[in-house]
């Protein structure tokens, strides 16, 4: 076998450790792979005399920029020339340029899996300072890859079709802005959300910072939009069960759950919730500052404008009597029989849009949530300022319904927290609102005193630092740098107890309401989903992009993409940008009928196959099974689902599963020959 | 422990929390950045340090886990009055207590060493 040896200076990154020249020449010193004398000439150099059945490298050389143009060309010129029959390429790492190499491989004629990449950069001359040991090691990689490519065997990409369908799981603004700009490509697009309505977290808020334009009139254009698209079909009420598949042909499980009222018969007129005796249940989209009844809509403009029967309070439910909705609804929409529905589909794509929580505050008893009403998180405060809101607006506080004199902002309470009761991570997004909030107060009311308790603030935006300024000098809001240890309750007030860090002293005030600026967390629900789709998540749960830099929009499990607080905190017109960015991948994948498929996939030779299915318990991806096999017990590997992990192959007792283009052969010959 | 100090991101939750804080002449947050950009030794001379009651609400509120109460219970026992050379506790501390030690110190030092305080 022919093989050609070619070794990059990367500039500087490898040549400066690693002596590139003396590598190229040592490498045709062919101990292990039948013999060719060393000759003592400058590289490039040529041993055409070797015999053909002997395995040795015929043709070494380095250069400056093997990834170039030119050192492309090189690689493609010696192969036609000396008609190489595998290439080994000692460079960076092989997730930046195996593919390169390999197209240009192919472009020579050559079967591209029969080149190989040693990492000599990553793996050695970054990591190492001796040049002569970095040179050996390098040569040793050089070995390693050599003998393995001598092993390989001609590989031939597969091929899968592209269901041309999206699903987008998270109906919040991340969710709808992905799943417009699907539609709007002309594709058919699922949106599934688990709430009675489309909106998410962006229609419960009042103003948008920097700009203070209202949310919900900017929120329920799209929301409209999205519900009347001839390409989106809205599940909502409804939660994603299960997915299986691959890229191009996922096939999910979506559950919906029963409304109680059917949604084509519905007017949604209102009257069911006129007659609707229980009164009392906390409100969620209100943050709990307001009662609903057991049916219910959950806010004015919600899409679809279809009420849900709350069967944990439905006194028919409970106790098998009232049914009052359904005698005061005109167009017999109620239905108490109703089931949930489970559909399946099948998709091309999914779009992960989870969203967010803010965190629970019961690790922080030293603010009071619990137990003072006038300490509110900053969501409650928005749908205390909204004029949709249960004070119509009106700054009231929650105990006794008086415009407070002094209004206290918390923040970082949970966030840049390294302790268990917190989040390490900074939310992003609460410097903003707070100022917002601040504003917004001295909108209504100047004369009302306003401190805001920080530790940094965070300006990183567009018009964001002149918006916080503005607070400071245009509205007067005071900013303390510094923590509050304490809150207390006090005849009918809050104590504060704070540290003014500029003072070095403490500051200590009575206030009449405290707004916590409570950390955000991935939504309950995103561990679920993250494990339904294969998607990793990182250490504070939220999904992890494939490269945090260079593909921030795509989870590593491909055909699933991510947008929004799902993948970490991040303001409304970064969730856009990034909604419409992975809806750009998306439909990058679905404009195409077919998609390659990697041949690097685990195969099972049957003669040797056991039939003892360990490997049906390895396999992460659900690829293997022993149907549609040669042998009743025999498995055998769905090359579409196989994502080429290797479980199976190490787990199988008998050496019967092996992977290509990582056979045990090949492997155990790297191992030689480093170690030989 | 001065290698915790750099956790610090100086929000002033300690000094918040800390009952004595209007007392002292440091209060907690200050001396854990004396002590981050000094050491131990800077903050031996305050009387701080005496006036902290070892009630450990400053740990219970630091986000960054620091431990102030820890570290003036360190600079208090740097001073060495229980202590040999290698600043290991002496035996029989009571013998060696007198009205002169600050009474903190002495209970500090009981409680390590196991002794019943008198």
């Amino acid at each position: 076998m022919r093989i050609g040896v070619f070794v990059c200076h990367c500039g500087n990154n490898i040549k400066a450790t690693v002596d590139v020249a003396l590598l190229a020449e040592r490498v045709r010193e062919g101990f292990l792979w039948g013999a060719s004398s060393v000759s003592p000439s400058v590289s490039p150099s040529v041993s055409p005399s070797a015999s053909p059945s002997v395995t040795s490298v015929v043709f070494s050389a380095d250069y400056m920029y093997l990834c170039a143009e030119g050192g492309q060309k090189m690689i493609t010129d010696a192969i036609t020339e000396h008609g190489l029959e595998g290439v080994v390429v000692c460079a960076c790492s092989p997730r930046m340029h195996e593919a390169t190499f390999r197209k240009a491989a192919q472009r020579a004629g050559l079967n591209p899996y029969k080149l190989e990449i040693a990492n000599i950069r990553e793996q050695c001359s970054w990591v190492h300072a001796d040049k002569k040991a970095a040179t050996d090691k390098a040569l040793s990689l050089a070995k390693a890859a050599i003998a393995k490519v001598k092993l390989a065997k001609p590989l031939f990409p597969g091929e899968n079709t592209v269901e041309k369908r999206a699903l987008v799981i998270g109906g919040g603004i991340a969710g709808i802005q992905a799943a417009l700009d699907i539609a709007e490509a002309g594709f058919a697009v699922d949106l599934v959300e688990k709430t009675p309505s489309i909106g998410g977290k962006m229609a419960q808020l009042d103003k948008t910072f920097p700009t203070l334009d209202c949310s919900a009139c900017i929120l329920t254009p799209k929301m409209v939009e999205a519900a009347s698209h001839e390409n989106i079909t809205l599940h909502t009420y409804s939660e994603v069960e299960k997915v299986e598949g691959f890229v191009g042909s996922f096939t999910a499980v979506i559950r919906k759950k029963a409304r109680g009222v059917n949604i084509k018969k519905c007017t949604g007129c209102g009257d069911c919730l006129a007659a609707c005796p229980m009164k009392k249940i906390p409100n969620e989209f209100e943050s709990g500052m307001a009662n609903r009844t057991a049916i219910y809509i959950p806010f004015a403009q919600a899409v679809p404008n279809v009420p849900v029967i709350d069967r944990n309070h439905c006194a028919y439910f409970k106790n098998g009597k009232c049914k009052r909705c359904e005698g005061a609804c005109q167009p017999k929409a109620i239905d108490f029989s109703q089931e949930d529905e489970l559909i399946a589909e099948r998709y091309g794509v999914i779009v992960a849009a989870t969203g967010y929580e803010p965190i629970a505050l019961d690790a922080f008893g030293e603010y009071g949530y619990h137990d003072n009403k006038d300490v509110i998180t900053s969501l409650e405060f928005e749908r205390l300022t909204n004029a949709s809101g249960p004070t119509g607006g009106k700054l009231l506080r929650p105990s006794d319904g008086r415009v407070p004199k002094r209004v206290t902002f918390i923040q970082c309470v949970g966030s840049r927290d390294a302790t268990a009761r917190g989040k390490p991570y900074c939310s992003k997004v609460c410097c903003m609102y707070t100022a917002k909030h601040a504003i917004l107060i001295k909108e209504k009311h100047p004369e009302t005193d306003v401190e805001v308790f920080y530790i940094d603030v965070r300006t990183p935006g567009k018009s964001f630092e002149e918006f916080y300024r503005r607070a400071v000098e245009a509205y007067g809001v005071r900013y303390i740098k510094g923590q509050v240890g304490k809150v207390i309750g006090e005849n009918g007030s809050l104590r504060i107890q704070a540290m003014d860090m500029l003072e070095n002293g403490r500051y200590d005030s009575v206030t009449d309401l405290v707004v916590l600026a409570a950390a955000v967390e991935p939504s309950a629900d995103t561990k679920k989903i993250a494990r339904m789709l294969a998607a990793p998540a990182d250490v504070n749960g939220f999904l992890s992009e494939a490269h945090p830099k260079l593909r921030p929009v795509e989870s590593a499990t491909a055909g699933v993409f991510l947008c929004g607080m799902a993948n970490g905190p991040k303001d409304i017109p970064e969730t856009v940008a990034q909604a419409s960015a992975a809806a750009c991948k998306a439909i990058g994948i679905l404009m195409k009928d077919k998609l390659v498929t990697n041949p690097c996939t685990a195969k099972a030779d049957e003669d040797l196959c056991n039939g003892c299915g360990l490997c049906v318990g390895v396999c992460p991806y659900g690829a293997i099974s022993s149907e549609g096999g040669a042998f009743p017990r025999v498995v055998c590997v769905n090359s579409a689902l196989c994502q080429g992990c290797g479980g199976c192959a190490a787990a199988c007792p008998s050496g019967a599963m092996d992977l290509q283009g990582f056979s045990h052969r090949q492997i155990t010959a790297e191992v030689d020959a480093l170690c030989l | 422990m001065i290698s915790m100090t750099n956790k610090c991101m100086q929000c002033g939750r300690c000094s918040a929390a800390c009952p004595m804080a209007t007392e002292m002449d440091l209060p907690p947050h200050m001396w854990v950045y004396r002590i981050n950009n000094g050491g131990q030794s800077s903050v031996q001379q305050t009387e701080a340090i005496w006036q902290c009651l070892s009630c450990f609400c400053c740990e219970a509120r630091c986000p960054r886990g620091v431990k102030p109460a820890h570290l003036a219970e360190e600079a208090r026992g740097g001073q060495g009055k229980f202590t040999n050379d290698k600043g290991k506790l002496l035996e029989n501390i009571s013998a060696n207590a007198n009205d002169k030690i600050p009474r903190q110190l002495l209970v500090a030092a009981l409680r390590k060493a196991g002794e019943p305080c008198a």
